[in-house]
Formats: structure tokens, sequence, C-alpha cells
């Protein structure tokens, strides 16, 4: 009896054991599985912070480009000292202005620290990249204008720290940019004034129709209205402390960007208040204006006529001076695709064609006699530092229109008003769609063909004898006291439609265009302002003013998206 | 005296012994049967989750050049591309052909890489796997492991870090010509 429960119970053992074995087999499966899984999810999680720290690095260096360094140029009064990182000093740029640190003389860098906890995870783990800048190329001078050259990379890691430890590691490889510090110049404001009122002192109100896509500013105060109120996609500034509201008629300053929720604006890139004052250019700039126009001649001997100043052997020293009033200018492309201009000054006529292909400029009398004699003459008319063609009248011009031919950039200025008569539209742009009544594609960007209108002491204006709906593509600046853009008899007749300007107004106070009920023209044009975003990449007309201050600008490239690439398969995956 | 078992009591036993006996088999051999194909299932999955590693590690870093485009290849039952080889000084020294392909007879993953002659074995016990091109930074993989019970992973994704195009003209590119062994 004994022995059958002896078996009995080692049957049960059996069963037993075999059970506990097959259980403990199938626990130590799940063990290994869980473990397999949890390294997969921790290189995963690890790759993710490696690239979050990365991208976080890719961040911080535009802020600092873009921000850090771009306040503290603007700081900067002493344009001089940007030539001292010229000289094996490449990335002293950087030190000083973005608060980089340089490990050796062609490394700049910043380190950047982090944990999972700050990307709102619950993930165990850190990150931290670093970001290397080197020059890539030396930097150039080129008239008023540094370039400095360099590349970026940036090393995330991105380490988790749980059951098990595990490091990830990636590298942006970012592309060859371009950083500029220059003098900055009055065209590539979209908007300016001196006084932010019409010349009457009636305010002008920033409304939801209101639309800038390029720098704004006032020595002045802005003023809006409703909510929403203007909408700017660039830098706002203004000189006051504070902005004016609207506030349902109880006018109020603050010191804000908004009075919600009443009067509510869109600032893309911020709305600075108590900005420095940036006076008009002085009279010190037009004489060196005047200068390139007359080649550096004495025109006081000079009786009334159309000049192209050359050196008396055919050879041109200048650009094109005219000295009294100019009745009309009118710009054309011929059929060779050179540009025109018709300008008639009292009894003096005179066609000058610029043949850019020969270096040669045509002058023909049409009528008088009055100025350069006619012939071919060796140069074109670009003034004395040949930054473009320069087009000076010391009185006033009437009836500025035509076509600005492709190749050429070309200032026109005068000492007094200056009076558009017709159309005045670049040879190459890119039309608005009709089609896409939401947006306007109108602009020059990838084109050449770029006008500066200038007025010193007198105003830009818009005769009577316009067409409705005019066009005008140029900058346009009355940088005198009390320098308006304007529409004669603004408020007066019938409604003659819109403006379409494609450029910027830079004015001393801002000029009235036509009367308004509501929504609804009166009389005069209503505006259709559309920014050249070329003035932004530097692309100024020729001989353009400066303002005192300095502007740094990255040429777009750290906006491309840098090459990627496996740190860690770099060094130990690769066969 | 011998105090001994009724006939009945032995037969009680005997029956109790023998059902109790059925229900440890029944239950070990459905224990092993659950064990068994728990197993099945985690290697098909292990199956998965490597041809998962191996391609997104490589395919994540592949470059949009000029000369070596991400191609699917073989009705989409594979995919080749090219990575750079970043050198010491953080330049493109040269690319690295890539390719994943499905072997039928064998069912099994292979990839081939830049040089190297031969095809390295990736996974086995594959059913079949496709890859697409959802856009130009997004390629998806479904894939089927096994033949009974089989395990099947649909739109797992890979999100291609380098899709820009880039000019590639001039760069050498690390690739075996000509089939190689396994």
């Amino acid at each position: 009896m004994k022995r059958k429960k002896s078996i009995s119970l080692v049957i049960i053992f059996a069963v037993v054991i075999m059970v506990a074995t097959s259980s403990i087999a199938y626990l130590l499966r799940s063990i290994t599985e869980k473990r397999f899984v949890d390294l997969y999810k921790a290189k995963i999680q690890a790759l993710n912070l490696a690239e979050a720290a990365a991208n976080r690095g890719v961040v911080e260096l535009r802020k600092r480009i873009r921000e850090t360094l771009y306040y503290n140029v603007k700081n900067q009064t002493n344009f001089s000292i940007f030539e001292n990182y010229t000289y094996n000093d490449y990335l002293g740029l950087l030190r000083d202005f973005a608060n980089f640190s340089i490990t050796n003389t062609t490394t700049a860098s910043f380190y950047i620290n982090g944990s999972a906890i700050d990307l709102s995870s619950d993930i165990k783990g850190n990150y931290n990249a670093i970001v290397i800048v080197k020059p890539d190329g030396e930097p150039q001078r080129k008239g008023d204008k540094f370039i400095f050259q360099y590349n970026y990379t940036i090393e995330g890691t991105g380490k988790i720290v749980d059951i098990i430890t595990i490091e990830k590691n990636i590298t942006l490889l970012g592309n060859h940019f371009n950083i500029t510090v220059q003098k900055e110049n009055f065209a590539r404001y979209a908007i300016f004034t001196n006084h932010c009122t019409m010349p009457s002192g009636q305010i002008v109100w920033f409304i939801n129709q209101t639309k800038f896509t390029g720098p704004v500013h006032t020595n002045d105060r802005f003023s809006f209205a409703n909510n929403p109120s203007g909408y700017f996609s660039d830098e706002v500034t203004q000189h006051l402390t504070t902005a004016r509201f609207y506030n349902q008629g109880q006018t109020r300053l603050l010191n804000a960007d908004s009075n919600p929720p009443y009067d509510v604006p869109t600032f893309e890139k911020g709305f600075q208040r108590g900005a420095g004052l940036i006076n008009l250019p002085s009279s010190l700039t037009q004489q060196d204006l005047k200068k390139q126009a007359t080649g550096n001649q004495n025109d006081d001997p000079w009786p009334n006529g159309i000049y192209l100043p050359n050196d008396g052997s055919g050879n041109l020293v200048g650009g094109i001076y005219i000295k009294g009033n100019t009745n009309s200018l009118i710009m054309e492309v011929d059929t060779n695709n050179r540009p025109v201009y018709t300008i008639r000054s009292g009894s003096n006529t005179k066609k000058i064609t610029i043949d850019y292909n020969n270096n040669m400029t045509i002058v023909q009398d049409l009528s008088g006699s009055g100025g350069t004699p006619t012939g071919n003459y060796t140069g074109i008319p670009d003034g004395i530092n040949n930054e473009g063609i320069i087009i000076y009248g010391n009185g006033r011009i009437y009836n500025l229109s035509g076509t600005v031919q492709k190749d050429t950039k070309l200032t026109v200025s005068s000492d007094s008003d200056i009076v558009i008569n017709n159309h005045i539209m670049y040879q190459e742009y890119t039309p608005d769609n009709p089609e896409t009544t939401d947006k306007n594609e109108l602009s020059a960007e990838g084109y050449n063909n770029l006008l500066g209108i200038l007025t010193w002491n007198g105003n830009v204006r818009i005769s009577t004898s316009a067409p409705n709906n005019l066009n005008i593509h140029a900058i346009v600046m009355a940088a005198g006291r009390n320098g308006i853009f304007t529409v004669d008899n603004y408020n007066w007749g019938s409604p003659r439609g819109t403006v379409t300007l494609l450029g910027g107004a830079i004015t001393d106070f801002y000029g009235p265009f036509g009367t308004f009920s509501g929504q609804q023209l009166l009389t005069g044009y209503g505006r259709n302002f559309i920014y050249d975003k070329r003035m932004l990449e530097g692309f100024f007309p020729a001989y353009f003013p400066y303002s005192g201050n300095l502007i740094s600008d990255d040429d777009g490239n750290l906006d491309k998206r840098p090459f990627w690439y496996d740190k860690d398969w770099q060094n130990l995956g690769k066969n | 005296m011998k105090k001994s078992f009724t006939l009945i009591e032995v037969l009680v036993a005997t029956t109790i012994s023998i059902i109790l006996f059925e229900i440890a088999v029944t239950f070990l051999i459905n224990y092993d049967k659950f064990f068994k194909l728990n197993e099945i299932r985690i290697r098909q999955q292990e199956e998965a989750k490597k041809v998962f590693l191996s391609v997104s590690e490589l395919l994540r870093q592949a470059i949009n050049a000029t000369n070596c485009r991400i191609n699917l290849i073989q009705n989409n039952t594979g995919i080749e591309f090219c990575i750079p080889n970043i050198t010491s000084n953080n330049n493109i020294g040269s690319l690295i052909k890539v390719k994943f392909f499905f072997d039928q007879t064998n069912n099994t993953l292979l990839k081939k890489e830049g040089i190297n002659p031969y095809n390295i074995t990736i996974a086995n016990n594959i059913k079949d796997i496709y890859f697409y091109k959802e856009n130009n930074s997004t390629v998806l993989m479904n894939i089927t492991v096994g033949k009974d019970n089989e395990f099947k992973f649909n739109n797992y994704t890979i999100i291609l870090r380098n899709f820009t195009p880039i000019s590639s003209e001039g760069i050498w590119i690390e690739e075996q010509i000509g089939e190689g062994g396994t």
C-alpha cells in the first residue's frame, strides 16, 4: 500500500515539475521579449530625443543670427569695426554680436541642454546639442556692405536612462550661409514716415485693410483701429513709446501692441516702441548724389540743358544731369532691347539710348541743343561709383512715365517735385493672378529692373492727367521737410480706381490719395501697395540714401533643410 | 488485523485518479500548444522587428541624389537607395548603395550594401513584403511573416530625413556590380 502511495506522489511531483518548468520557460521567454521591446523602444526614444536636440539647435541658431546678432548690430554705430572681422577673425562677429564661444580660431559654438520633461513627455531621458559654425570662405567687403560666409553643423545626442540606458547621436550638416552687415538703406522700408499723420495733422489709422509685407517705421507713433486691425509681416518700429488706439472713439495712448478687445493689430515680427530716431537724409547726402550725376564737375557755369558729364574725350564720368525744370521724362525700351530716355527741358529735347552690350551711350537732339552735344559716348551714365543709372534734375520733373528696361537699375532724383502722369512699370515682373482674389502675386523678385524716385525738397505727386487704376513700380521717397507721396486734387472729382505701387514709400508725412466714406472711395485713388521683397535682400536703387543705422541680414540658407545623418551608424554601423 | 480497501473504494479511487490524470494531461497538451503558438508569434514578431529596425535605420538616412534616387524594385518587394558616406571633415565622401530585396525561394529578406559582394540575411520566414512611397518624404512597408498563423503588419512608416534633392554629380557610388552570393 505504501508503494502505491509513493507512486502517486511521484506522479504528482512529476506533473508539478513539468508545469513549473514550462511556466518558468514561458516566463523567461516573456522577460527576454520584454527586454527586446524595451531596447527597441529606448532606441527609438533616444533617436527622437537626439532629433529634438538637433532641431532645437537649428531654431536657436536662427534666433541668434536673426534676433541677437540683428539687434546687437543695430545698436552699433561704428560701421568700421566690422572691418576688423575681415582680418583673421572671421568668427569674431558671432562671438561679439551673437554670444557664440570660440573654442579655437576655426570654430564658434554654443550648447543646448534639456530633458525629455521639457518636451512635455514622460520619457526618462535627456538631450543635448552642440551648434558649430565655421568660416566657409573669406569675408568680403562690397562698398558699404560686409558679407561673412559660414557653414554649420549640429550634433544632437539623446540619452534614455531607464531600465535600459541607451544613447543615440545624430548630426545635421547645414548649408553654407552668408551674414550681411550693411548700412541701412531707406529703400528697405515698405512704409517710412517721419510723422505718421497727413500734413494737415489728420491721424492715419491702420485698420484691417492695412497689410504691409515689409519693414514699417515712423519717427512718430502709429495709430491702430478695430479688431482685427492692421497686419504687419515684418518688423514694425516707432520712435515714441506709446501707440495710439481708437478705443471705440475714446482714443488712448498705450505702451502696448494692442488694446484688446477693441483694437488688435497683428505683428508677425513684433512691434518695437521707443526705437531710435531715424533721420531722413541730409542735404549733404543730396550733394553726394548730385556729384554722382555731375561727375563731380562744377555745374554753376552751365546754362540750362540736359547734360551727360564726360571727360572731353567722349568718356562719360557721371550720370544724366538736367539743369532747369524737366517738362517730361519718358522711359522706353527700343527694338534692340535698349533703354531709351526722352527728356524735354524747356526748348531742349534729347533722346538718350544706352547700349549696355557695347558700353556706349547715344545722345540725339530732338529739339534745341542745350547741354551735351549729339554723339556717341563711351560708357553709361551710371555715376562715379557705377552703381546704376542716375538722372538728377535740379528743378521739378514733370510727366514722368514709361517702362524701366529689364537690365536697368535707375534712380530718378530731383531737388523739387516729381510728377507722375502715366504708368511706370518694369519691363520684367510677375503680374497678379486675377483668379486668386485673396492674394496679390505682383512681384519683381528674380528680375533686375529697379527704379527709385527720389525728391529732396519736394513731393512725389500723381498728376490729374494720370489714368485711372495707375501702376507704379518704384521705390518712392520724398526726403525733404513736409515731403509726401500724394495725388493732385485727391479730394476732387470722381473715384479714379487704385494706385498699385510695387515698391515702398518713404516720406516725411503720410500723403493723402483720396477720400472715403466708410470703405467707399469718393474721390482720388485707393491704395494697393505691394512691397518689393528684393529690398530685404539688399537690392536697392542706385545711390539711394542710407540711414545712420546698421543692419544685419542672412541669405535665407538657414531655412533650408540641413543634411541629416546617423552618427552612430556612420562611425560603427558601416561595413 | 490488516485493514483492506473494499472494491468500491478501489474503483472510486481509480476513477478519480484517471479523471485527474486526464485533466492534467489535457492541461499540459493545451499548455504546450499555447506555448508553441506564442513562441511562433514571438519569433514572427522578432523577424518583423528585425526588418523594421534594419530597413528604417538605413532608409531614414537615404539621400535623394541626382544619380541615385530611392527606387522600388521587384514589383515593390524591394527597395534600393543610397546613403552618404560622411568623411571626418563632414563631407560626403561617397554614396553607399543599399538594396533590400525579398528572396521568395527561401522566404528571406536580403540586404546588399556598398561593395560587399555578399547578400546579408536580415530576416527569415517572410511570407511577403511590400514597399510603397506615400510621398517624397515617406515610405510605407507592409509585411507578413510565417505561413500558418501568420503575423501581419501594415503601413509601418519611415520618414526620410534627406528628401530634398541634391546634386551628386561626380560623387562615387559604392556599389557591387553583378550578383553576389549569400
